[in-house]
């Protein structure tokens, strides 16, 4: 029994099977992320306080800059299979796959620099943020929270930039804080703050897209790319609706990063 | 079949150009975030993000050459997803002890 | 649930052509083959609906006696559950609760979307439009196994520490957020934490489900089958699918940040200064249970449209075979189910005007919820009208499609009200409600799937179901949901509160209408005993039923019939080509009453009459 339209395409639609399949699929996921910016708007709408240039600018720059050029790489690869170009495929694939794994590594960074930033409300309401002068275990056990208050121009793009690259130098004042005045602490985890949440929910799921499109496209790498000899059209058809979804991740992460990172 | 990788050699050209597009926009973006406009920062950032998509779903996702099918199947994720946000807004700002 | 339908496919097995050896795990567990994953999805739903129907068989007893220990199966409540959920036999409020919350979901999201939508699509759809099976027929099998694992989840919560979930198939926030959280309980295996897990499985499955509906619809419809002709079957289905891909991934985005807040105490869902049992909740705040109810309702709303669509396309295939004409009007059918479709993606905060929405936002909801009733009176006036004048083949299929007609009307109009806010104000929340959506999803959806089963049973089988059996199992069917759901409307007029559990102070108010609980309940048990008929003809039926002689035993006009009984892997002998509209039955000039859609003109002409199925 054969299916047919899976190699090619429907007279009356102009399509084969899995185009429309991904298309839907996408579809869906553009209600997926719908969702989850729709919560973005409405809670930031009914918040009182929204940290502005809070993550790292440079850093999600950077990432935009890798998502941008892999989607190039994609597509490149996608149209050297058209062309039949079998070595050049290879290698923008091998590219792609490069640049997911390098978007994936400084995401990790971000993350594991977040969790060691830590936030303080007090029961004033006034909010200070910076890194701890102690261990997380001496803060949990102690009175009084110890802790290096970030600079007025934290949020600026230079130090942010200068931030990457070594810690920043000087004498700094630590702040003791008694923990009765506080009415809130944390490190930045999702719990920290509305704000952390939707960045962390939002850029969680989409970092997962990520690692499914990776696993999809190194498939087609390295063991799926056998199909080329026998047929070689259906893998072009293939990697070009796993070249959508991957398309459409760096889609959202072209909205993802204004809305988290600049607004 | 020879047609279609004509055509695909003259769309090679046009993926590039988008590329720069991108990394432009996304520098903008960036710069653009640093000024102080008040609430026209979000339009602004909006909006260049918008193009953006614009650039990258109907160049790199190929929708501008595409069936209509799928231009039906994708405008119809659009309307519902601005649906949806348009009636959440709406629902927010017309609520009762607002 | 396997050895079941391995039963039901060993028939299926005799047709096929043996080149191709497949084991039985293949065949019968992993199978790709689209009808095989409808069995599976049809029998695994049927049997989580009559659990979902068990656990309110329960219920009712509490209600009709309340603090009585539940006679025959308190006892076994007390083992399975422990003393704390049924001491004595006595079913607690927490039990209660979490029947009450299971109830709901399970019915709606793993019995009869399942089972109308996966169940029918998967079996019916391809062999509607002349393809050989789904187009993508792994991510089928994925999307089974999906929807499975998280029914074996849901399943698998009643016995954690706790029990399952107890916050209503809506899991409304901030309760939901803080719910079976604490001592006593396992941070991740508890009630409400595995009904968000098992809800993520279930969507992924819809999700994946719909994916391969609609391209299957869209790419293997097979040569001459144009939009137009398609039976109103598929259209259904199309519109079902369109509505679960699109509707459902805000709730599964919903159902992520729940998980977050449960998790990892963030405060999607939470307002600031929340306060629980007397002190205030250890968390920043900041959240809106509003943007839950908002993103619950955008799939909970169209949910609705989800099972009544399928049982409407089901009942139109039924009508038209069974009056011997066409529909009245199939173009106002279609067009119908396209309007319903697109305008029930902007009805949903309908259910949420007690959240203090303003004028201007309650009006457009309830502008559109009034829209939305005139393609749905024009679907049930199609139906009705085709009626009219045509000599009624009252067959089990028939009777069931018959009464599907005022069940649904009644669901419908009950509706109306609910929908304009100054009389939605005063029936919100009591039996009102549940009296007005279970028309809809009780006895309407449920009377089309047996509909639906009597009527695609013969050729899925290669067996009739009894006749006699099918009306014992009609009657007290039709007769008892009236008994269960129609009192609920008198005592929602009455106020009372659809939750209690007891009545409480309520109760004494609604004293005049109390014996309706009685009445009701004895109706919930009586059509538990009135399915025995239908299980014994289910079954007998599968190995005694009498033989179907043709493969077109209804004598009907769509394509499923011209496959043989029952289809093989790969569905029909010879490429099948369609040359007329779905519904060409008592054309003049013919000698038989019905023009099936594959025969040709020139054929028809030819011979002046038809030929055989069998080419």
């Amino acid at each position: 029994m054969e299916i047919p339209y899976t190699v090619t395409a429907r007279p009356d639609t102009g399509l084969y099977n899995a185009k429309v399949g991904i298309w839907l699929f996408l579809a869906s996921e553009v209600m997926l992320f719908g969702g989850l910016f729709s919560a973005y708007i409405f809670l930031r709408l009914g918040a009182t306080h929204w940290p502005h240039h809070i993550l790292n600018v440079p850093m999600g720059l950077f990432n935009t800059m890798v998502l941008i050029s892999s989607s190039i790489t994609m597509v490149m690869a996608w149209s050297s299979l058209k062309m039949r170009q079998f070595s050049n495929y290879r290698k923008w694939l091998g590219i792609t796959l490069f640049c997911g794994v390098l978007f994936l590594s400084v995401k990790s960074v971000e993350y594991k620099d977040k969790f060691h930033h830590y936030g303080i409300i007090l029961n004033s309401g006034q909010e200070i943020t910076g890194h701890l002068a102690m261990t997380e275990e001496e803060a949990i056990h102690s009175d009084v929270l110890k802790i290096k208050p970030d600079p007025e121009n934290a949020g600026d793009f230079l130090f942010q930039l200068k931030s990457i690259f070594s810690k920043p130098e000087g004498e700094e004042k630590v702040l003791e804080i008694p923990k009765k005045e506080i009415r809130w602490w944390s490190n930045f985890v999702p719990k920290y703050n509305t704000y952390l949440a939707t960045y962390f929910t939002m850029t969680g799921i989409h970092a997962l897209h990520i690692l499914g499109g990776l696993l999809v496209l190194g498939y087609f790498w390295g063991p799926g790319a056998a199909l080329y000899r026998t047929n070689p059209e259906h893998l072009a058809n293939r990697v070009e609706v796993a070249g959508l979804f991957w398309h459409f991740v760096d889609l959202v992460w072209i909205f993802l990063f204004p809305t988290l990172y600049l607004f | 079949m020879s047609e279609e990788i004509q055509t695909e050699k003259k769309r090679i050209k046009s993926y590039f150009i988008v590329f720069g597009f991108l990394v432009i926009l996304a520098l903008v973006n960036v710069a653009v975030s640093y000024l102080h406009l008040g609430g026209m920062n979000i339009a602004a950032g909006l909006v260049i993000a918008g193009v953006q998509a614009l650039l990258a779903l109907g160049i790199l996702m190929h929708i501008f050459w595409e069936k209509k099918t799928i231009h039906h199947l994708i405008g119809l994720a659009i309307l519902f997803v601005l649906a949806l946000f348009l009636l959440l807004v709406a629902s927010y700002f017309d609520s009762i002890g607002k | 649930m396997d050895s079941e339908m391995s039963m039901t496919s060993q028939a299926a097995h005799g047709h096929h052509e043996g080149h191709e050896e497949i084991s039985w795990i293949r065949k019968y567990v992993f199978s790709t083959d689209h009808k095989m994953i409808g069995y599976q999805y049809m029998v695994t739903s049927l049997f989580v609906a009559l659990f979902a129907f068990f656990l309110m068989v329960l219920m009712r007893w509490q209600l009709s006696f309340p603090g009585k220990p539940i006679p025959i199966f308190g006892p076994i409540l007390e083992k399975l559950l422990g003393s704390s959920m049924a001491p004595g036999g006595v079913m607690t409020p927490q039990l209660y609760n979490s029947f009450g919350a299971m109830h709901g979901t399970m019915m709606i999201f793993m019995a009869l979307v399942p089972a109308l939508f996966a169940g029918f699509g998967n079996f019916v759809v391809p062999l509607q439009i002349g393809a050989p099976d789904m187009a993508f027929p792994r991510l089928n099998m994925a999307s089974f196994w999906l929807f499975f694992v998280g029914v074996l989840i849901m399943m698998v919560s009643f016995f954690v520490p706790g029990g399952a979930a107890k916050s209503g198939w809506t899991s409304y926030t901030p309760l939901a957020d803080f719910a079976d959280m604490g001592p006593g309980f396992h941070p991740i295996f508890n009630g409400q934490t595995l009904w968000l897990i098992g809800m993520a499985f279930n969507i992924t499955g819809s999700l994946l489900g719909s994916v391969n509906i609609i391209t299957t619809i869209i790419q293997l419809r097979t040569k001459g089958l144009s939009w137009m002709r398609l039976p109103v079957f598929v259209w259904s289905e199309l519109v079902t699918a369109f509505l679960l891909l699109l509707a459902f991934p805000p709730l599964e985005s919903a159902a992520i940040m729940q998980l977050m807040d449960r998790l990892f105490g963030t405060s999607f869902f939470s307002p600031e200064g929340l306060i629980i049992n007397g002190k205030h909740a250890d968390i920043s705040g900041g959240g809106s249970s509003i943007l839950w109810q908002h993103l619950f309702w955008f799939l909970g709303h169209p949910e609705v449209y989800v099972q009544i669509l399928p049982t409407m396309g089901i009942v139109g295939e039924i009508f038209a075979n069974n009056t011997r004409k066409p529909l009245w009007s199939y173009k106002v059918f279609v067009y119908s189910l396209l309007a319903i479709g697109f305008l029930s993606m902007i009805v949903w905060a309908h259910h949420m005007y007690m959240t203090g929405m303003g004028q201007a936002v309650t009006s457009f909801f309830q502008i559109f919820t009034t829209i939305i009733s005139i393609p749905s009176v024009l679907l049930g006036t199609v139906l009705l009208l085709s009626l009219w004048g045509a000599s009624i083949r009252f067959n089990v299929p028939m009777l069931f499609a018959l009464a599907w007609l005022p069940m649904f009307g009644i669901g419908g109009l009950t509706g109306l009200p609910l929908g304009w806010t100054a009389s939605d104000v005063v029936l919100h929340d009591t039996y009102y409600v549940i009296g007005h959506f279970h028309y809809m999803m009780a006895p309407a959806s449920l009377l089309a799937l047996f509909a639906g089963i009597y009527y695609w049973f013969p050729k899925a089988t290669g067996r009739y179901m009894n006749e006699f059996l099918g009306k014992i199992h009609f009657w007290p069917t039709f007769i008892f949901f009236n008994g269960i759901f129609f009192p609920m409307l008198v005592q929602g007029f009455a106020g009372v509160h659809r939750r209690w559990y007891d009545g409480g102070a309520g109760w004494q108010m609604a004293q005049n209408v109390l014996w309706l609980n009685q009445v009701m309940s004895f109706s919930a048990w009586a059509l538990a005993i009135a399915q025995i008929p239908f299980i014994i003809n289910f079954f007998w039926s599968l190995f005694a039923g009498k033989k179907v002689t043709d493969d077109n035993p209804w004598q009907a006009t769509t394509l499923e019939w011209a496959t043989p009984t029952p289809p093989g892997h790969g569905n029909f002998l010879h490429p099948v080509a369609v040359y007329r509209d779905p519904y060409e039955y008592s054309v003049p000039g013919y000698k038989q009453d019905y023009l099936p859609q594959w025969e040709s003109d020139e054929r028809l002409n030819k011979e002046g009459k038809l030929s055989q199925v069998s080419f």
